[in-house]
């Protein structure tokens, strides 16, 4: 039960290559600076973009086999992934629980969910009226209300204060405990990478570079884990 | 005063809007969001009637929807009865030239939606019809309501394409426009004033609405 990813595109830059492992229950974190390639990344393994070449398996299933002769590509909507934009993409004129349950017809788990992630309280609200946090939190609900085989986040928590980054930290820790599914992180914040990754992986060019991390990290990893109180697993 | 011609007018226009909004709305769907090949040939195509003068439309349409032409002759098989100079060609006619009235807002209504939404809607099981009708539509609300008033406002001042179709027949064919067209040529310029006023006012009400909407649209963004 795990997330395989052998992928080539070439992007206007540079080429995009890049061979991953995730097994189910990790959180493998991408870490790089803007434009790197790593949000095409987690947008191929969504199927929002395709690349050139590679094969992406998930669990016993292919997503993407751009090697054999028939060509698999899985659409978005038949990949069953939950999906954590950068800055909650929540349908405006759904409430709370119609935002959760869009994709989700199990209503056991979407009261299982308001309550997971704190947010039974808003419910009945639209987005447009509760905080950029408080949206977070519902998209993380509204993401793995599917009961995804694959969670994707794509830096979920750069638009917040933080405050609230250290709040959704925390959540996405007690989230972590709780799920046993392959999860990927995008991420240029290395405190982050460290803190909440049980791998991470740099990229840099659209390419692996295991001296990155060496080179970009200032601070020991272990400091850092003392500004979240959930464990760290390894870095 | 016969106010037979406004209501044959107000007809058509609630006709041709509701027959436009069904067609337009995923059309202007199709053509913002399916990467179709030659997309510019299509938009330039739906977009003739903003250019054409109506009579060369109506020409068109004409040899259409005459006894010679491929539609006509279709209607004339299937009911029995010739297309042109009846209701159902002058609906017909407006709602082709009226087109670009309701694409043209909606794509832009549709391009400015936050494309995340429909990718998010992807991820989440959605086809792309069910991504139209789930989250497109109910996000699209003030802009389809503008195009439907544009719409309707723009049918109720038709006037060369339905004469070039239509003729000139009462209860039937003889719109607002035309009746005041004849009422002028007639000479009977009082019953001109008295529709024409009528026809000012509510294209006024119709215009005042939109711009209402379209203000509150602005601001509410």
């Amino acid at each position: 039960m795990a997330l395989k990813m052998r992928i080539h595109k070439k992007l206007p830059h540079f080429n995009l290559e890049l061979n991953l492992h995730c097994p189910s229950g990790e959180l493998l974190t991408l870490i790089g600076p803007s434009g790197s390639g790593k949000t095409t990344a987690i947008r191929i393994l969504a199927g929002l973009e395709k690349p050139d070449s590679g094969i992406i398996h998930l669990q016993d299933q292919i997503l993407c086999d751009f090697q054999s002769p028939q060509k698999v590509w899985v659409p978005t909507r038949k990949r069953r992934l939950g999906y954590v934009f950068q800055e909650a993409s929540l349908f405006p004129h759904l409430r709370v629980r119609e935002n959760i349950s869009f994709g989700c017809k199990d209503t056991q788990r979407v009261e299982m969910l308001l309550d997971l992630l704190d947010i039974r309280h808003l419910q009945d609200q639209h987005p447009h009226a509760i905080s950029g946090g408080e949206r977070q939190r519902v998209a993380f609900a509204q993401a793995l209300a599917p009961n995804p085989k694959l969670l994707l986040l794509d830096e979920p928590f750069s638009a917040l204060d933080i405050t609230t980054r250290k709040q959704l930290r925390e959540v996405l820790l007690l989230l972590k405990s709780e799920i046993t599914i392959p999860m990927v992180m995008v991420t240029h914040d290395l405190e982050e990478a460290a803190l909440l990754g049980d791998r991470v992986v740099a990229i840099e060019q659209g390419k692996m570079d295991t001296d990155w991390l060496a080179r970009n990290t200032a601070v020991d990893f272990q400091q850092k884990s003392t500004l979240c109180s959930g464990e760290k697993k390894a870095a | 005063m016969d106010y037979a011609p406004l209501i044959l007018s107000l007809k058509l226009a609630g006709v041709v809007t509701f027959g436009l909004l069904i067609i337009g709305a995923p059309l202007a769907y199709l053509l913002v969001f399916l990467p179709l090949r030659g997309k510019v040939f299509i938009e330039s195509l739906l977009g003739l009637p903003l250019v054409l003068p109506p009579t060369v439309f109506g020409f068109f349409l004409l040899i259409l929807m005459g006894p010679e032409g491929v539609v006509g002759r279709l209607h004339q098989v299937a009911t029995g009865r010739p297309l042109i100079f009846t209701f159902g060609s002058i609906a017909l006619a407006a709602m082709l030239h009226g087109i670009p009235y309701v694409v043209q807002p909606l794509k832009s209504t549709y391009s400015k939606l936050d494309p995340r939404l429909l990718e998010s809607a992807a991820v989440l099981g959605c086809s792309r019809t069910s991504s139209f009708f789930r989250v497109v539509l109910p996000n699209s609300l003030p802009g389809i309501a503008g195009a439907a008033i544009l719409t309707f406002a723009h049918t109720m001042g038709e006037f060369g394409v339905i004469l070039m179709i239509g003729g000139s027949i009462p209860g039937e064919t003889k719109v607002a426009s035309i009746a005041i067209y004849e009422f002028v040529e007639g000479m009977r310029y009082a019953e001109a004033w008295q529709l024409s006023l009528a026809l000012l006012v509510l294209s006024y009400v119709i215009l005042l609405g939109f711009n209402i909407l379209e203000r509150r649209q602005h601001y509410g963004s």
